[in-house]
């Protein structure tokens, strides 16, 4: 590995024909045991607290979407969750930057509700992002009893470019969907 | 009326709700996988609460981090203190200097409730 390169790896492992073959699974547990390892690794090397921040809080978001929204994804007596996905934070020290994805399965009906989100946060600044997520809020317009459809507005305002996102078709119904954000050191 | 009292894990905030004390905290981060299912019992308790016409109230909100999920649930959180403002209804704010993150979230609060008195507590 590039030694400019810190990788925190959780999870990578794909089958290339049709499933994710992931280990370990997916779980609010899991999410917990990884995002604190995460804030621990970024501490050690002595960044900034808001980026931080940002990045703990990007994790969190994006590793819960996969564990609501996953293909495939259990629940478990208990309403305990459990979801394939992959999640790679890297670190490039050189360039000063965090590049974050998780890519997991969806089906084809949920690429309409993605690229919905994604086009009404594009050339937003922060604070129009503060002002549509405040908006949602009060209508509770894509508010459902997993959360108020922020997740997307929620991170742009941590990020340095705009998200990018992209689908696989895996299967007729089935499409793998990755997300890729960066955060700079300096934005 | 009983006083509710939930622990703190690593995803979900200590949170006190102290009747004979008219006190209400919470503390800690915020990101639990059933959001809803956690703050049912915290939105039912604080209904409950205003309808005993409470002489003064001190809320102490000291959420180091909370997801998207939690915005939504402390929107409704604010708007039962809202509905239920008045003088003796006092709010603290607990931020981070060193995390303009949580300063924002004080403003952003402040800003959208802003008959209430929501003060800034450096920690």
């Amino acid at each position: 590995m590039d030694n400019t390169k810190k990788e925190i790896d959780f999870c990578v492992s794909i089958d290339g024909n049709l499933v994710f073959e992931v280990k370990p699974k997916i779980t609010q547990e899991e999410i917990i045991s990884t995002v604190k390892k995460i804030r621990e690794k970024l501490i050690k090397l002595n960044l900034d607290r808001d980026l931080i921040y940002n990045v703990y809080d990007v994790c969190i978001e994006m590793l819960q979407n996969i564990l609501k929204y996953s293909y495939g994804s259990k629940i478990y007596e208990g309403n305990i969750r459990e979801a394939d996905g992959v999640f790679k934070i890297i670190y490039d020290k050189k360039l000063k930057k965090f590049i974050i994805t998780s890519t997991n399965l969806i089906h084809k009906e949920q690429i309409q509700i993605i690229k919905e989100r994604i086009e009404e946060i594009e050339n937003l600044d922060n604070k129009q992002l503060r002002k549509l997520i405040r908006s949602k809020i009060k209508s509770k317009k894509d508010g459902h009893k997993d959360g108020a459809g922020l997740g997307f507005a929620t991170i742009a305002t941590r990020i340095s470019e705009p998200i990018k996102i992209n689908f696989e078709q895996v299967l007729d119904n089935i499409l793998k969907y990755s997300i890729t954000v960066i955060i700079r050191e300096v934005v | 009326m009983n006083n509710l009292y939930i622990e703190d894990k690593e995803d979900t905030p200590k949170v006190v709700l102290d009747y004979e004390n008219n006190l209400i905290e919470i503390n800690g981060e915020c990101y639990p996988e059933n959001t809803f299912e956690f703050f049912e019992p915290i939105l039912e308790w604080l209904n409950n609460y205003f309808k005993t016409n409470p002489e003064k109230t001190t809320v102490n909100f000291k959420l180091s981090y909370f997801n998207s999920s939690t915005t939504q649930v402390l929107f409704d959180i604010f708007d039962i203190f809202d509905e239920n403002n008045n003088e003796n209804l006092i709010i603290n704010w607990f931020y981070d200097k060193n995390n303009k993150g949580t300063l924002k979230d004080y403003e952003e609060f402040s800003e959208e409730f802003e008959d209430l008195n929501i003060k800034a507590v450096e920690k």
